[in-house]
C-alpha cells in the first residue's frame, strides 16, 4: 500500500491531476475522486494495523475536503484565489457597487414574500432562477479573470458570488418552509 | 480470553486467509445475522430453524434467563424484567426516556452516571449491556454456525443515529466481544443487498426504512459499485411500535378502558395489537379481544380505520422523504428505484402511500426484515478481505451537523449533515487570558441555532499549553469524523507546535473506564459461573466423601486401624469438612485427595476382610449342597 507516500502537501489540483482553473473537468474530477476513495478508504484498511488505519482515515478525509473543495463552484474559485495568496473573506470590508445592492434588496425583498404568495412553490422558482442566472453570470467573471490572473477582480466577482449564494441558501429554507408546513 | 485477542486487530490473522465475517442487523424489535457463503450471502438461524431473534432480553437474579422468543412470550407475566425495544433508549439520558413514550416500558435506577440503568433482578443494567446480551446471543449463533470465530462483523445502525448512539453501539459490540470492522446505516445495508443484483447500472436510490422504532429515509447513488450517500434523514423515535401504540389508544378510547401503568396490561393490548396489524397486511379486518378485570372486550378493528391510525405516521415520515430530496439537491421524479426497508414496510398502506408519493412501484422483493442483515453481510465479507476483486466500496456522510458552543450559547458550526465522512476540519482559536495554558470546546451535534437545542456530544479540555501573551497562541483544533461517523478531536499550538492533551467528557455515554468495568465484570461473570460449579461439585463431593467414612468407621474402625492411623484419618477427614466450608474448590480437591490417600490402608483391609466375610459367611457346607 502506498498510504506512507500519500502527499498532503500538493494543491487540490494536482491531487486530481487537474490544471488550476475556476473550470474543470467536472467529470475526470469525479473519476479520479472515486479513484483515489478506492485506493485510500478506510474500508480498504479493515484488517490492516491500528497505525495504517488512522493513515487511511486522516487520507480519505483529506480526499474527501479536497474533493468538496473543486466541486463547489464557488470553493473551487474561492480556492484558485487562495493559490494565488489572496484572501476571500467574505467579512473583510467591501466597496460594493450601489446598482448591486440594490439588485439585492430587491431580491430579498422577493424571497421575502413568498410565504405570503398565492402560488408560492411558483414564486419561488421564479426567484431561484434569477439568483441562478445572476450567479452563473458571476461564475463566468471570475473564471474569465482568474483566467487572466486578475485576481482583485475576481475577488470582487467573487464577493458578489458569495452575497448570491447566501441568498440561493435562502430560498432553500424557505422552500424547507414550505414543505414543513 | 477471546475477548482479548479480538480487540487487537489486524495483528493475529495472515492476509489473504479466509476470515469468518457476519452481518448484524441489530433492530429494535428484531435482530438478525447473515454471513456470505459461496459467494451468496443469508441469514443464519437459530437450532430451532428461526432466523429472526427478537430483540428482548429476560433478567433474573442469575443473569440473562430468556433471550428472542422465549423473553417475549414470558413478557406479559414478567414486564419489568423483560427488557425489549432496548436500541430505543441507546444514547439517551435518563430524563429523554421518561419523557418518551417508551418511558412507561421501563423502571430505572437513578445513578450519577450518564447513562441510566433499568432496574432488574440481576441488577441494574444499561441498554448497552442488553445489547450486547442481545450480540453475544448472535454471534454464538454465528460461531456454531460457521464452525469457528467470527474475525470481525459489521453491525447496522439507523442513518439518523447521532455520534453518542453510534459509540453506544459500538460499546455494545465490544462488550459482546466482537471486532467491529464497521458500523454501516442500515438503508446503506439494503441498498447494497439490492444494488449488487443491479451492479452495472447507474442509478439513484432511495431507502425508505420503517423499522420497529426508528424511521430513516437515505437517498444514495450508485455508480460502478461505489454506493454514495447523498443525504439522509429521519426519526429515531418513529416506528412500527407507533402503529400498535395507536392500535391500541383507539381500542382503550373506543372502550373506556384505563391502562394506567398497568404494565402488563399494557403488554397485553400491545401484542393484541400487533397480531391485529399482523392479520390486515392480508385480510381487511381484524378481531381483537382482551380479556380485563373479568370483562371480555372484543373489537373489529376494520382496514379503514387502520389506514387511518397509519396514515398519520406515514405523513410524518414523507417530511423526512422531503428533507432528504431536499438536501440532495433532487426532485422526487430524479429517484430511479425506492427500496422498502423494515418490517412495517409490510403494512400495505405504507407501500401505498410511499409509491403514490415518489410515483413509482417500490421495491419489496427482498424480505424486508432480512434486507439489512444481508447487506451488512455482503460488506463484512469485502472488509475481511474475502472478495479482493470487489469494487464495493461505501462513501457515507455524517448525518447531523458537528458544531461547537460559542458566545452565549449559540452554535457555529464546524462540520455540515451529509458531508462525506471520513472528514476532518480545522479551526484556529486563541487564548484570551495571559499565561492561559487550557481550554474547553463543548461539541454538540444538531441543526439548531442554540446549544441547548442540539444534541451535547461531550466536553473536550485541552491541556498543556505553552503560556503565553493573551491572543497569542495559535491553537489548531482538529475534528476528525471517522469512516463510522465517530469524532475525535485532537489539538496543536501551532507557534510552539506543542499536542494538547485532549480529554473527553461524554455528555451521554459510557466513559472508557465504565466500559472497562463491564468489560472485565462480564468476564468474571463467565469465570465465576465456571468456579461456582466447580466449587458446587467438590462441595457435593466432599460430603459424599465424609457421610461413606464416617458410616465406615462407626461400623469398624477400631477394629482395622491402630489408634494413631485412625487419628491421621480423622484429621484429614476434619480438614476436608474445613475446607468444604470455604470457597476454594481447589483446597476442597487437595483435602479430598489427602484423606483419600490416608485412608487408602483402611479402605484395603476393610476390603480384604470383606471378601474374606462373605467367603467366610459362607460355610464350606452349602457348597457341598
Amino acid at each position: 500500500m502506498e498510504i506512507e507516500n500519500f502527499n498532503f502537501e500538493q494543491s487540490y489540483f494536482e491531487l486530481f491531476d487537474l490544471p488550476v482553473s475556476c473550470e474543470i473537468d467536472t467529470a475526470k474530477l469525479r473519476e479520479n475522486f472515486m479513484q483515489m476513495q478506492r485506493q485510500y478508504h478506510p474500508d480498504r484498511f479493515a484488517s490492516a494495523s491500528d497505525a495504517e488505519r488512522r493513515r487511511a482515515v486522516q487520507i480519505a478525509a483529506h480526499v474527501n475536503g479536497a474533493h468538496q473543495t473543486l466541486d463547489v463552484p464557488l470553493k473551487r474559485a474561492e480556492y484558485c484565489l487562495q493559490l494565488a495568496g489572496l484572501s476571500t473573506d467574505s467579512e473583510t470590508d467591501a466597496k460594493m457597487d450601489p446598482m448591486f445592492l440594490m439588485q439585492q434588496m430587491e431580491l430579498r425583498e422577493v424571497l421575502e414574500e413568498i410565504s405570503s404568495a398565492a402560488e408560492p412553490y411558483e414564486a419561488l422558482d421564479s426567484a431561484r432562477n434569477d439568483i441562478d442566472v445572476q450567479i452563473k453570470h458571476m461564475q463566468a467573471e471570475t473564471a474569465g479573470f482568474v483566467a487572466q490572473a486578475k485576481y482583485d477582480d475576481a475577488r470582487e466577482s467573487i464577493r458578489r458570488w458569495q452575497f448570491l449564494e447566501k441568498l440561493a441558501e435562502e430560498a432553500n429554507s424557505i422552500e424547507a418552509q414550505l414543505d414543513e408546513a | 480470553m477471546a475477548l482479548l485477542q479480538i480487540s487487537e486487530p489486524g495483528q493475529s490473522t495472515a492476509p489473504h486467509q479466509h476470515r469468518l465475517a457476519a452481518g448484524i442487523d441489530l433492530g429494535t424489535t428484531n435482530s438478525l445475522v447473515a454471513t456470505v457463503r459461496s459467494g451468496s450471502a443469508a441469514v443464519l438461524e437459530d437450532e430451532n430453524g428461526e432466523s429472526i431473534l427478537p430483540s428482548v432480553v429476560c433478567y433474573d437474579k442469575h443473569g440473562v434467563s430468556a433471550i428472542g422468543r422465549e423473553a417475549r412470550e414470558q413478557a406479559a407475566e414478567n414486564p419489568y424484567n423483560t427488557i425489549s425495544s432496548v436500541k430505543r433508549l441507546i444514547g439517551l439520558s435518563a430524563e429523554d426516556i421518561t419523557s418518551s413514550s417508551a418511558g412507561m416500558m421501563f423502571q430505572l435506577e437513578s445513578t450519577d452516571s450518564t447513562v441510566p440503568r433499568i432496574k432488574t433482578d440481576a441488577g441494574p443494567k444499561t441498554a448497552i449491556e442488553v445489547s450486547a446480551d442481545i450480540l453475544r446471543s448472535l454471534r454464538a449463533r454465528a460461531e456454531q454456525s460457521l464452525g469457528g470465530e467470527l474475525g470481525g462483523v459489521v453491525v447496522t445502525v439507523p442513518a439518523y443515529y447521532d455520534d453518542t448512539q453510534r459509540q453506544a453501539t459500538k460499546d455494545a459490540a465490544k462488550l459482546a466481544g466482537l471486532n467491529i470492522y464497521r458500523l454501516v446505516n442500515e438503508p446503506t445495508a439494503a441498498a447494497i443487498a439490492y444494488g449488487l443484483d443491479r451492479e452495472e447500472v447507474d442509478s439513484t436510490i432511495a431507502v425508505y426504512d420503517l423499522g420497529g422504532g426508528t424511521f430513516d429515509i437515505s437517498i444514495l447513488k450508485l455508480e460502478k459499485g461505489v454506493f454514495e450517500v447523498l443525504s439522509t434523514a429521519g426519526d429515531t423515535a418513529l416506528g412500527g411500535d407507533d402503529i400498535d401504540q395507536a392500535v391500541v389508544s383507539w381500542f382503550v378510547s373506543e372502550h373506556n378502558i384505563s391502562v394506567g401503568d398497568d404494565a402488563a396490561l399494557q403488554r397485553g393490548l400491545l401484542d393484541q395489537a400487533r397480531a391485529a396489524k399482523h392479520q390486515l397486511t392480508l385480510a381487511n379486518e381484524a378481531l381483537i379481544q382482551f380479556e380485563y378485570q373479568g370483562a371480555s372486550f372484543s373489537t373489529t378493528l376494520s382496514i379503514e380505520v387502520f389506514d387511518s391510525l397509519v396514515k398519520t405516521l406515514v405523513e410524518r415520515t414523507l417530511k423526512s422523504c422531503r428533507a432528504a430530496l431536499r438536501q440532495a439537491k433532487l426532485k422526487k421524479n430524479d429517484i430511479d428505484n425506492v427500496v422498502m426497508v423494515g418490517g412495517s414496510t409490510r403494512v400495505p398502506f405504507v407501500r401505498k402511500m410511499v409509491g403514490e408519493f415518489f410515483d413509482q412501484e417500490v421495491l419489496t422483493d427482498i424480505n424486508p426484515d432480512e434486507v439489512v442483515a444481508i447487506g451488512a453481510a455482503l460488506q463484512a465479507d469485502v472488509l475481511a478481505g474475502n472478495t479482493p476483486d470487489s469494487d464495493m466500496l461505501l462513501l457515507d456522510v455524517i448525518p447531523l451537523s458537528l458544531g461547537i458552543e460559542t458566545h452565549g450559547g449559540l452554535v457555529e458550526q464546524i462540520i455540515p449533515r451529509n458531508t462525506t465522512i471520513p472528514v476532518a476540519r480545522a479551526q484556529e482559536f486563541t487564548t484570551f487570558k495571559d499565561g492561559q495554558t487550557a481550554m474547553a470546546l463543548h461539541v454538540v451535534q444538531g441543526e439548531r441555532d442554540l446549544v441547548r437545542d442540539c444534541r451535547s456530544l461531550g466536553r473536550f479540555e485541552l491541556r498543556g499549553f505553552v503560556p503565553a501573551v493573551a491572543g497569542q497562541a495559535r491553537i489548531q483544533v482538529m475534528f476528525q469524523v471517522d469512516a463510522d461517523g465517530l469524532l475525535t478531536v485532537s489539538a496543536i499550538e501551532k507557534t510552539s507546535e506543542v499536542h494538547a492533551e485532549v480529554q473527553i467528557k461524554p455528555s451521554y455515554g459510557l466513559l472508557d473506564s465504565e466500559i472497562e468495568t463491564m468489560i472485565r465484570e462480564s468476564m468474571t461473570h463467565a469465570e465465576h459461573d465456571v468456579a461456582a460449579r466447580m466449587l458446587q461439585e467438590q462441595r457435593v463431593e466432599a460430603e459424599r466423601a465424609v457421610e461413606a467414612l464416617d458410616a465406615a468407621m462407626a461400623r469398624d474402625a477400631d477394629e482395622f486401624l491402630a489408634a494413631d492411623e485412625k487419628q491421621k484419618i480423622l484429621d484429614a477427614r476434619a480438614l476436608v469438612v474445613q475446607s468444604a466450608d470455604s470457597n476454594d474448590a481447589e483446597a476442597i480437591k487437595t483435602a479430598l485427595r489427602e484423606l483419600e490417600s490416608v485412608s487408602e490402608v483402611y479402605v484395603a483391609r476393610r476390603m480384604n476382610a470383606s471378601v474374606g466375610k462373605s467367603m467366610t459367611g459362607k460355610h464350606i457346607d452349602s457348597y457341598d449342597h
